[in-house]
């Protein structure tokens, strides 16, 4: 989980992500942050985030995000 | 140039993409792109080197590329003119080379715009102006088509298809100034999620210079969500507009966009 909090306050170093739980439903981030985050976390995590992941739901929290992490891990 | 028919289609494509360092000006979410699908407008083609996407917009294509090197270059085919905005923040992003290489393949560098933003939070009191503040009907479509030609380029303005317009106007994004029952100014905006943008800001000669602009944006700022952010793209030489965006409360972000122009 740190580092993906490293890699967000590296997009956004303005935002308290350790607590936000709706990060792009209330507009914190935007599409240009996502698109960012999903390369950084593919890099990151040697992951594949595809095309139909790239939905609000799974980048509204680190917990979220973490989630989508794991799941294409296995 | 093939037709993309489904979102998975899509996503095999883009996954080699997905990648640092690698060059794109695409920063479109699923629900865009199954738009595009939905009404057969999304459009593709590829080599070793290069993804590129093309959203047909009726008299021209929106286009997004996926480049992983700048010194191989691609192969420019298509019936209809192509419009490429090149989004960047911050020094660190090689603007310049980008720029270099769409040149080099025959695009023009037609526009620079920036990026402002209302913070969150942000609330607006009315603004009085002279004229009627109220949404655009449906009988509405075509006077407003015609307003936002007045003032935008047909292609690299970004206008919207007169049924893209329609759908505005059913969902009450498109804000009027209206003196008696004509349209003297108008915005137009849409969302990403809850992030409010506006699109377009128009005022005829007319009515300016009597806060028509800022009236409209205040009705904005209070008809949208104010504990969000806002944004508004605007001409980066356009001192006058950008002056008026500064009152109201929008901010520069650091965002800029070249917009590339490329046609046969």
């Amino acid at each position: 989980m740190e580092k993906l909090i490293g890699i967000l306050k590296g997009i956004r170093p303005d935002v308290d992500f350790e607590t936000a739980t709706d990060l792009v439903d209330s507009g914190i981030i935007d599409s240009f942050d996502i698109v960012t985050l999903v390369v950084e976390m593919n890099e990151a995590f040697e992951i594949e985030i595809g095309v139909e992941d790239i939905i609000p739901e799974h980048f509204n929290s680190v917990a979220a995000m973490m989630a989508l992490v794991d799941r294409l891990s296995e | 140039m093939e037709k993309i028919t489904d979102l998975s289609h899509l996503s095999s494509l883009m996954a080699p993409y997905l990648k640092k360092k690698h060059i794109t000006n695409n920063f479109t979410l699923p629900a865009q792109y199954q738009s595009s699908i939905q009404q057969d407008a999304l459009y593709y083609d590829c080599n070793e080197t290069s993804l590129c996407l093309y959203v047909d917009k009726g008299e021209y294509y929106r286009f997004f590329y996926h480049l992983y090197t700048l010194d191989t270059p691609m192969v420019m085919e298509t019936d209809k003119p192509l419009v490429a905005e090149v989004a960047f923040k911050g020094g660190d992003y090689p603007l310049n080379a980008v720029l270099d290489y769409f040149t080099k393949l025959g695009f023009q560098d037609v526009t620079r715009r920036c990026r402002m933003e209302m913070p969150a939070g942000v609330q607006l009191e009315p603004i009085p102006c002279c004229y009627e503040i109220d949404y655009a009907g449906k009988h509405h479509v075509f006077e407003v088509l015609k307003v936002l030609s007045l003032s935008f380029d047909k292609i690299t303005g970004f206008l919207p298809s007169l049924q893209e317009l329609g759908e505005a106007i059913e969902e009450k994004h498109v804000l009027c100034a209206f003196d008696n029952h004509e349209i003297v100014g108008l915005i137009h905006y849409g969302y990403k999620n809850t992030i409010s943008t506006i699109c377009h800001v128009a005022v005829q000669e007319k009515a300016r210079n009597q806060k028509v602009a800022q009236s409209l944006l205040a009705q904005w700022r209070i008809k949208t969500r104010p504990e969000n952010r806002g944004f508004i793209w605007v001409a980066l030489n356009n001192q006058k507009a950008r002056h008026i965006y500064e009152k109201v409360g929008f901010q520069y972000d650091g965002w800029q966009a070249a917009t590339l122009l490329f046609h046969e």
